[in-house]
């Protein structure tokens, strides 16, 4: 791409966007052909599992990479950069999701970090880029704090074996985003630009679970009950903060992102009893929350007025009256993200409840059954914005491209729905490939 | 056409494909009438193929008939089983009427199309409430009525006051909540390989306190939709807010939901270990009958009073399907038949009274005096609803009040002094209407409704009287 930059005289933000989308391709091909070939078992492993989770994520940011160009195109912005480091996050991310020694992985992340630092410098103005560098930097740090002390104990201090895991673990969630490391996110996406945001929802998520579950198969022996206690931290602060913040955002992006940080907890609430069925449930519901958040993002990516994308909840008032497929993409999405059927959300549900009544985990489910009316309540907000409220914008008019992201997501969406074993038997296969 | 166990989803399905097809005409005068042909049309098939359906059940037969099974997930196994018997046929059919009934005079609201195609998106959601025979797609069709629901009373219904929506949904959603766990619950203590079926869950035996949260969970699932103690605020403030006819009749179906979901739960007796708490239940269901049958009588507005009625019948159908026998389940059916008949017309002929009164700013005293063919038909559908045997009604609600009296003495004369009161509030209202000491010779009057509908509504009015004599009379079978 620096090539391209250098030396091609015409350059617009399809030019990168189609060269990303070039590589993206033939990373997915790769990965598809050398699905069980591995360098070395200990170093870098290519199973079922981790073929399968780079496979989605090289999709996701191939969707997302199409919506980004839009976004540029109607900026008129350039596009190298912003390319370039999703490229490069892919590369550091396919590593990090296949690689078994601790350097490697660690590496990986270290790299991980890095660029998402380079991806928050996209900003709709340059005061809010400041900001958002700022915060991604002090993430940072705390960031490579907790991977070096983990790596550090790990590597040195046997008798620290479980706070090296601790910590290892702690460095991931806050890559996630997962509460209480969601507030440097939650802040970013306020000002960082649309495609960013759209890349941290929904393709950081696949990679940072994947590698969470890398660790866990690694790590799983030994430090079963810190890894256990680990998730389930994370994964109560995460529904808990997801859920306030969902009913109390003005900002639709920060909305979505505390949507995601919901989810993101009932995945880990899942994973928390870390045997076959946690996971296979915890996988189901987080395929299923990707798919309603690439939605979600869809319709973010209809939502143009005078040429700003809009991000207050309060500018999208009344869209429905003249974009009614936008927002009813919009409804359908929020709808399945609470699991309201016939949607996808209720095979989601029925997944994560079902293996909390397993486990007998009844207090986490008062506390499930809590926070989802609270997000519900959110969601409402923001179904009354679309729908019920007066129009105060004109909204331009929406690229076909979005209108073929939302239509495919939909049909994805209508043939889980109907043929739900599709997915359920596929997360069966990759689960039982996880432990092998 | 024969009827095969995989007609019934083909019940659902026509409403659904109605409700896409209602969404393609453009949004104009002519589309307003292509959306309500489509509506009329779609709704008439369905009426025709559960008129069809009936002639072939046995009604003599306890329990769903014309079962259908459909695998939808492996793991864990879920299967979607529909099946019919007399009482949902009869509800179905008695929703269908309302639709084909009310449709007509909906369409002059703001947005006729949004109206129009999610009223079939209701009605097809509705149907599959009606017919699901399993706990999971039981709970899927009682969960999803939500959102059309919600959509439908913010754009047609005109609800203003955005924290009436919310109770509305959230409201809603608890109790969909709720039921989602019982149901998760349930599906766990279902022996291996058996069929979920909603008939069996009556039987099946847990421990003692997963047996109170369970029931527990049922009960407050379907009672949050039912407008008794502390569920009556909210719904009160919807319907009295509502403008719309078909949107009003819509959200006055869903304590049907409830009533239904309890009488599938627990056909014949609710279980031993919550029957206890079933005295508490019902004083709270007849107290707030009580006060809102009270309220009612003594608020001006017809629409209050018609929901106060609503709700008065509500409960007497909750009270009834409680009681520790199925032999009335039949007559709370053939009830709900005809009162969902009498309300839709009774709604449908006020709608057109307050439109009347307001573009021509007159008085509601007396309007009824110049309107001949109005007058009659509002005469004999209020006669009808307070019990006059002039429909289905009369005989059984005789009969479920009978078995009240039987069950709880004191509790059924309270029951009755509601009844009174609601009824009464009804008559004052017709009285009001009728009353021409206050009508001012050569003032305005409204316009009579004209002779076609006349003639449709007398239709109704007739396929009332046969269901008298038999409620399946009324039917032609």
């Amino acid at each position: 791409m620096q090539l391209v930059r250098l030396f091609r005289s015409t350059q617009t933000p399809k030019t990168f966007a189609t060269i990303s989308r070039f590589f993206i391709v033939m990373a997915l091909i790769g990965c598809i052909i050398f699905y069980n070939v591995s360098v070395d078992d200990d170093y870098y492993i290519n199973t079922l599992f981790t073929t399968f989770f780079k496979v989605l994520m090289l999709f996701a940011a191939l969707e997302t990479n199409i919506l980004a160009c839009k976004w540029f195109l109607s900026q008129n912005r350039s596009s190298c950069h912003y390319y370039q480091v999703v490229n490069l996050l892919l590369v550091a991310s396919c590593v990090a999701i296949s690689g078994r020694h601790l350097w490697i992985i660690g590496g990986a992340l270290l790299v991980i970090m890095f660029l998402n630092i380079l991806l928050t410098m996209l900003c709709d103005a340059p005061e809010e880029r400041f900001r958002a560098r700022k915060i991604s930097i002090s993430y940072g740090f705390v960031f490579v704090l907790l991977l070096g002390i983990g790596i550090g104990l790990l590597e040195t201090q046997p008798s620290f074996y479980q706070l090296g895991v601790c910590l290892l673990v702690g460095s991931v969630m806050l890559i996630l985003g997962a509460a209480p490391f969601h507030w440097g996110q939650m802040f970013e996406v306020r000002w960082i630009a649309l495609p960013s945001v759209a890349f941290f929802s929904c393709v950081q998520p696949i990679t940072g679970i994947a590698v969470l579950l890398n660790l866990a198969k690694i790590y799983g022996g030994e430090a079963e009950q810190v890894l256990q206690t680990m998730f389930l931290l994370f994964g109560i602060l995460s529904i808990i903060f997801g859920a306030i913040g969902v009913s109390q955002r003005k900002s639709l992006y920060v909305l979505f992102f505390c949507v995601g940080l919901f989810n993101l907890g009932a995945v880990l609430i899942s994973f928390s009893w870390l045997n076959n069925e946690g996971i296979q449930a915890g996988i189901t519901y987080f395929l299923i929350y990707i798919l309603s958040m690439f939605g979600i993002y869809s319709c973010c990516y209809g939502g143009r007025s005078h040429g700003e994308y809009l991000r207050a909840l309060e500018d999208i008032k009344g869209i429905a009256e003249v974009k009614p497929y936008i927002a009813s993409g919009m409804l359908i999405f929020c709808a399945s993200l609470l699991g309201i059927p016939p949607l996808l959300g209720v095979i989601g549900n029925i997944s994560l409840v079902d293996i909390l009544l397993k486990q007998h985990g009844f207090h986490m489910l008062g506390l499930v059954f809590f926070c989802f009316v609270i997000m519900a309540y959110g969601l409402l907000q923001l179904i009354k914005t679309l729908y019920f409220d007066k129009r105060n914008h004109h909204f331009d008019r929406i690229d076909k491209i979005v209108y073929i992201a939302l239509y495919g997501n939909m049909i994805l969406l209508l043939y889980a729905v109907i043929n739900p074993n599709w997915l359920v038997q596929n997360v069966k296969i990759i689960t039982e490939s996880f432990w092998k | 056409m024969e009827i095969t166990p995989q007609t019934l989803p083909i019940l659902i399905a026509i409403p659904f494909l109605g409700f896409l097809f209602a969404l393609m005409p453009p949004q104009n005068n002519r589309g307003k009438y292509n959306a309500l042909a489509v509506a009329e049309f779609t709704v008439i098939v369905n009426i025709l193929m559960l008129a069809k359906i009936l002639t072939q059940l046995d009604i003599d037969k306890s329990g769903l008939q014309l079962l259908s099974e459909y695998k939808w997930m492996a793991n864990p196994e879920i299967n979607l089983t529909f099946g019919i018997d007399i009482f949902s046929l009869m509800i179905a059919l008695a929703i269908h009427l309302m639709l084909v009934i009310s449709l007509p005079f909906a369409i002059v609201s703001k947005y006729p199309q949004t109206l129009v195609s999610l009223s079939l998106l209701v009605l097809s959601l509705l149907t599959g409430f009606l017919l699901a025979a399993d706990i999971f797609s039981f709970y899927v069709f009682f969960t999803a009525i939500s959102i059309p629901m919600l959509i439908l009373l913010g754009t047609v219904g005109e609800i203003r006051k955005s924290s009436w929506m919310f109770r509305f949904f959230i409201y809603h959603f608890i109790g969909s909540l709720i039921l989602f766990f019982v149901v998760c619950a349930l599906y766990n203590y279902y022996p291996q390989g058996q069929d979920k079926l909603l008939s069996t869950v009556a039987r099946l035996r847990f421990p003692r306190i997963y047996e109170y949260w369970i029931w527990g969970g049922i009960f407050l699932a379907f009672l949050s939709r039912i407008p008794i103690w502390p569920f009556h605020y909210w719904i009160s403030s919807i319907t009295s807010a509502v403008k719309n006819p078909l949107v009003f009749l819509l959200v006055n179906l869903m304590p049907l939901t409830g009533v239904y979901g309890l009488v599938r739960f627990c056909p014949k007796a609710v279980p031993e270990s919550v029957s206890y708490f079933l005295v508490g239940l019902d004083i709270i269901a007849v107290v707030s009958m009580l006060f809102i049958a009270m309220i009612g009588l003594v608020h001006k507005d017809n629409r209050y009073k018609l929901f106060s009625f609503i709700t008065t019948y509500y409960i007497i159908f909750l009270l009834g399907a409680l009681l520790p026998t199925g032999r009335i389940l039949l007559n709370i059916g053939y009830s709900i038949f005809a009162f969902l008949i009498i309300i839709t017309v009774l709604e449908v002929l006020s709608a057109h009274i307050r439109a009347e009164q307001e573009a021509k700013n007159i008085n509601f005293y007396g309007v009824l005096c110049h309107s001949p063919r109005l007058s009659r038909l509002y005469s004999f559908f209020t006669l009808a609803a307070v019990g006059f045997p002039l429909s289905a009604l009369f005989i059984n609600n005789f009969v479920i009040l009978s078995y009240l009296f039987r069950y709880n003495f004191n509790l059924a004369m309270v029951i009755m002094v509601a009844i009174i009161i609601s009824s009464a509030s009804q008559l004052r209202a017709l009285y009001v209407l009728k009353d021409s000491s206050y009508v001012v010779p050569g003032s305005a009057c409204i316009a009579d409704i004209s002779r076609p509908v006349f003639f449709g509504l007398s239709v109704v009015g007739i396929l009332l009287l046969l269901s008298f004599f038999n409620p399946l009379l009324g039917l032609g079978v």
